[in-house]
C-alpha cells in the first residue's frame, strides 16, 4: 500500500458521534496535515515503516467473544478490560471505585476535555488514536487509590487483521497517588494496536506506571504516553516491550512544575525477526527537576532493538539534574541494537550525566556457571534474567514479576 | 584407584604455549599440593582441566576415571565429579547466590540420577552445609560473589564444593586472601569433606595451609611442567630454599 492509502484507510472509519466528536474532528485535520511518515523521517529511520504497508487492517468491531484473561489477573487490583478496543464490563472489576470510569463519556465528564489530547500533536499515530479511539479508561484520583489499577487490552483472533485503539486518561489531583498497570496481549495472528495514555499529575501527585507489552508474535503495536508533572509531582515508570512483530513506544514526559521528579525504566527484549523501538523524550520546562532514566535492550536472533532517549533542558530549567543510562546486550551477531542518547541543553546550570554500553554475555561468567554443572543454555538464561532483573525487579507486584519472568523465559528458548 | 591421569599435557592461550608437557597422576583418597612461581602455569592447568574455552589443548591426554576428559564440555566435567575452586571467583551480578547454588546442585543431582530439591528443602540443606565454612547465611541472598571480600569469595567456593560433592576438587589458591582464623575454618571444612572416594589438589604458595590439610604429594611447577615431586617435606624445603635450586636443575 502507498502511504496516502495507509492514511486514508486509517481515517476511513465512520465518524464517531459522541461527546468527543469535535475533538475527533480536530485530530483528523491534524493527522491529514501531518501525512503518513516516511522511512527517511528522522523519527522512523532506525526501523523503517515497511511493515505498516504490508497489511490492511480493518477497524475492529465489538466482538461477542469472551477472551480468557486467566494468567493476567493481579490479585486485589481493580481491573479495566478492553477487548479489541471496547470496554468489557463482564471481565472488568471496578467495584467500589468511583474514581474510575470508562467512556464513551457522558456530559458530566466534559470537564475532562481540558486534559484530553494535550500533546503529541506532531505524532500522526497519536492523532489517529484521538480520531478513532473507541473507549477510554479514565482514572480521576483525589487522595489515594490503594488498589492497583490494571488496564488490560486484549485483542481477539480475527479472520482478517484488525486495528484496535486503546486509550486512557489519568488525572491525579494534588497529592493524589495511584499505581497503574497497562498491559497488552493478543493472539499470534496478525493485528494492530494503537494506544495512547495521557497522565496529568497535580502538585505533589505520585504516579507509578507499569507498562507491559506482550502482544502476539505477528502484531504491530504503536503505543504512546504523554505525562505532565506539576510542581513537586513524582512519576515512576517501567515499560517493558516483549512481544509483537513490530512495536514502537513513544513516551513523552513534561516537567512543567518546579521540583518534579521522574524515574523512567525501560526494557526491550527482541528475538527472531522482531523489531522493537522505544522513543522517549523528557522535557525539562521548569527549574529544579530531576530525571533518572535507565534503559536496556536485549536482542537475539536477527531482531532489531532501538532506543532513542531524548532529554531537552529548556532555557529557564535551571538546576536540572538528569541521568540517563542505556545498557545493551547483543546475543547474536545477526541482531542489531541502536541506542541513541540525545541531549539538548539550553542553559548552563544543569547536571547531565549519561552513559551507554553495548556488550555480549560475559564469557568468564558463563564459564563459571558451566563449571558448576549448568548447561550453556541454562547459564545464558540465568545471565539474561540477571540483566533484565534490574528493570523487572523494580516492579513490586509479585504475581506480575513472576509472570514476566515466565514470558522472558518463553522468549529465550 | 586412578582418578586423574594427565599425560604430556600441552596447552596454549592465544597462540602462546603455557603448559609444556604436564604429567600427573592422582588416586582416590589422596591429597596433592601444587606449588610454583607466579606464572608457572598452575591456574592454567586447573582451568584446562575444568574446560575453560580460552585455552587450547595442543598435546597430551587426560583421563578422568578412565574417560577422556577433553571429550566432555565443562558442565559434563562438573557432572562427572570435577570441581575447580577458582583462584579468582567470578562475580555474577543479578544472579542470587541461593538460586545459583540450587540450580547447580539440582543439575548435578539429576545427572547422578537423584531427586531434585525444591527451594524449601534446598534451603535446609544449604543452611546445614554452610556451617562447613562458617559462612553467614545472609550471603545466600546476595548476588553470586558480588561485592564479596576476597575471603568471602573463597568460602563461597568451598560451600559449592560441599554441596556438589565432587570426586576431584582442585582448590586454586583457596588459602590466599583468607585471614588466619578463616584459613583454619576453611581447611577444617575441606578436611571434613575428604574421603577415600575423593581426592583434592591444592594449588598454594604457602606451607601454612599444608599444616592443616596434609598432602600426600607435593609437586613443583615451573615453566609449564611439573619439575619435581616429593612428599610433604618438599614444601618445607621450598619454604626454606625458595625455587631457584629447582630451576637450575630443570
Ligand atoms: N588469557 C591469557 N592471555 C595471555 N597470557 C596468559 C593468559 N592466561 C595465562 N597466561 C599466562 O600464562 C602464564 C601462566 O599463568 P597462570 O595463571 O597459569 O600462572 P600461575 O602459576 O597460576 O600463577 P600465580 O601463582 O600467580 O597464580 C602466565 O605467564 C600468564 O601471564
Ligand atoms: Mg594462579
Amino acid at each position: 500500500m502507498k502511504s496516502d492509502d495507509c492514511l486514508a484507510g486509517l481515517l476511513a472509519d465512520a465518524a464517531q458521534r459522541d461527546a468527543f466528536s469535535v475533538l475527533r474532528g480536530q485530530a483528523e485535520v491534524r493527522a491529514r496535515a501531518l501525512k503518513f511518515p516516511q522511512d527517511k523521517d528522522d523519527d522512523w529511520r532506525l526501523t523503517g515503516l515497511a511493515v505498516l504497508h504490508e497489511q490492511e487492517y480493518l477497524p475492529a468491531g465489538k466482538t461477542t467473544q469472551i477472551p480468557s484473561i486467566e494468567g493476567f489477573a493481579i490479585p486485589g487490583s481493580c481491573r479495566i478490560v478492553f477487548v479489541d478496543g471496547f470496554y468489557h464490563p463482564a471481565l472488568s472489576d471496578l467495584s467500589g471505585q468511583d474514581e474510575i470510569r470508562v467512556s464513551p463519556l457522558g456530559r458530566e465528564e466534559k470537564s475532562l476535555h481540558a486534559h484530553f489530547d494535550k500533546g503529541m500533536k506532531d505524532a500522526v499515530f497519536a492523532q489517529i488514536n484521538a480520531r478513532n479511539f473507541t473507549d477510554c479508561a479514565w482514572v480521576h484520583v483525589q487522595g489515594e487509590i490503594q488498589r492497583i489499577v490494571h488496564v488490560l487490552h486484549v485483542t481477539t483472533p480475527h479472520q482478517k487483521p484488525v486495528v484496535s485503539y486503546g486509550r486512557a486518561l489519568v488525572v491525579l489531583e494534588a497529592n493524589a497517588r495511584v499505581t497503574l498497570v497497562e498491559e497488552y496481549t493478543g493472539p499470534d495472528s496478525p493485528y494492530s494496536v494503537n494506544s495512547m495514555t495521557e497522565a496529568v499529575l497535580g502538585e505533589g501527585a505520585d504516579l507509578r506506571h507499569i507498562r507491559v507489552q506482550r502482544e502476539g508474535a505477528q502484531a504491530v503495536h504503536l503505543g504512546h504516553a504523554l505525562v505532565t508533572l506539576s510542581r513537586g509531582a513524582h512519576y515512576d515508570s517501567t515499560a517493558l516491550a516483549l512481544g509483537g512483530r513490530f512495536s514502537r513506544y513513544d513516551q513523552r514526559v513534561l516537567h512543567q512544575g518546579e521540583g518534579s521528579d521522574v524515574r523512567l525504566d525501560g526494557l526491550i527484549l527482541a528475538d527472531e525477526s522482531q523489531v522493537a523501538d522505544t522513543h522517549t523524550r523528557i522535557e525539562h520546562l521548569a527549574p529544579g527537576c530531576r530525571s533518572l532514566q535507565q534503559h536496556k535492550c536485549i536482542a537475539n536472533g536477527n531482531s532489531i532493538a532501538v532506543f532513542s532517549g531524548n532529554i531537552v533542558v529548556h532555557r529557564n530549567a535551571k538546576g536540572t539534574d538528569t541521568r540517563q543510562s542505556s545498557r545493551n546486550l547483543l546475543l547474536s551477531s545477526k541482531a542489531r541494537i541502536d541506542a541513541q542518547p540525545q541531549l539538548e541543553i539550553m542553559n548552563d546550570d544543569v547536571s547531565c550525566k549519561h552513559g551507554a554500553t553495548m556488550g555480549k554475555l560475559d564469557a568468564e561468567e558463563l564459564f563459571y556457571l558451566m563449571s558448576r554443572g549448568l548447561r550453556e543454555s541454562q547459564a545464558r538464561k540465568l545471565l539474561i534474567h540477571a540483566f533484565a532483573a534490574e528493570i523487572v525487579d523494580r516492579i513490586s507486584i509479585q504475581t506480575l514479576v513472576r509472570s514476566l519472568r515466565e514470558s522472558i523465559d518463553g522468549r529465550l528458548v | 584407584m586412578k582418578l586423574l591421569e594427565v599425560k604430556g599435557l600441552k596447552a596454549s592461550v592465544e597462540g602462546i604455549s603455557i603448559l609444556r608437557g604436564v604429567d600427573l597422576e592422582i588416586n582416590a583418597g589422596e591429597v596433592h599440593a601444587i606449588m610454583g612461581l607466579n606464572g608457572s602455569g598452575k591456574s592454567t592447568l586447573s582451568k584446562v582441566l575444568a574446560g575453560h574455552p580460552s585455552y587450547q589443548v595442543t598435546g597430551g591426554e587426560v583421563l578422568f576415571n578412565g574417560q577422556d576428559l577433553f571429550e566432555l564440555p565443562p558442565e559434563e566435567r562438573a557432572r562427572v565429579g570435577l570441581f575447580l575452586a577458582f583462584q579468582y571467583p567470578v562475580e555474577v551480578p543479578g544472579v542470587s547466590n541461593s538460586a545459583f547454588l540450587r540450580l547447580a546442585y539440582n543439575t548435578i543431582q539429576t545427572s547422578r540420577g537423584k531427586d531434585e530439591l525444591d527451594p524449601l528443602e534446598f534451603d535446609d540443606l544449604v543452611r546445614e552445609r554452610i556451617k562447613v565454612v562458617e559462612m553467614d547465611p545472609a550471603f545466600l541472598d546476595r548476588s553470586v560473589n558480588e561485592g564479596f571480600s576476597g575471603g568471602e569469595k573463597k568460602r563461597n567456593e568451598i560451600l559449592q564444593m560441599a554441596l556438589l560433592d565432587p570426586k576431584l576438587a582442585i582448590l586454586d589458591e583457596t588459602d590466599s586472601g583468607l585471614d588466619i582464623d578463616a584459613l583454619r575454618i576453611v581447611a577444617n571444612g575441606v578436611n571434613s569433606l575428604r574421603s577415600e572416594h575423593n581426592a583434592i589438589v591444592m594449588v598454594t604458595h604457602y606451607q601454612r595451609l599444608l599444616n592443616y590439610i596434609v598432602p600426600d604429594f607435593v609437586h613443583v611447577m615451573d615453566a609449564g611442567r611439573i619439575v619435581k615431586t616429593g612428599d610433604k617435606t618438599l614444601a618445607l624445603e621450598l619454604e626454606e630454599r625458595g625455587y631457584d635450586w629447582l630451576r637450575a636443575v630443570a
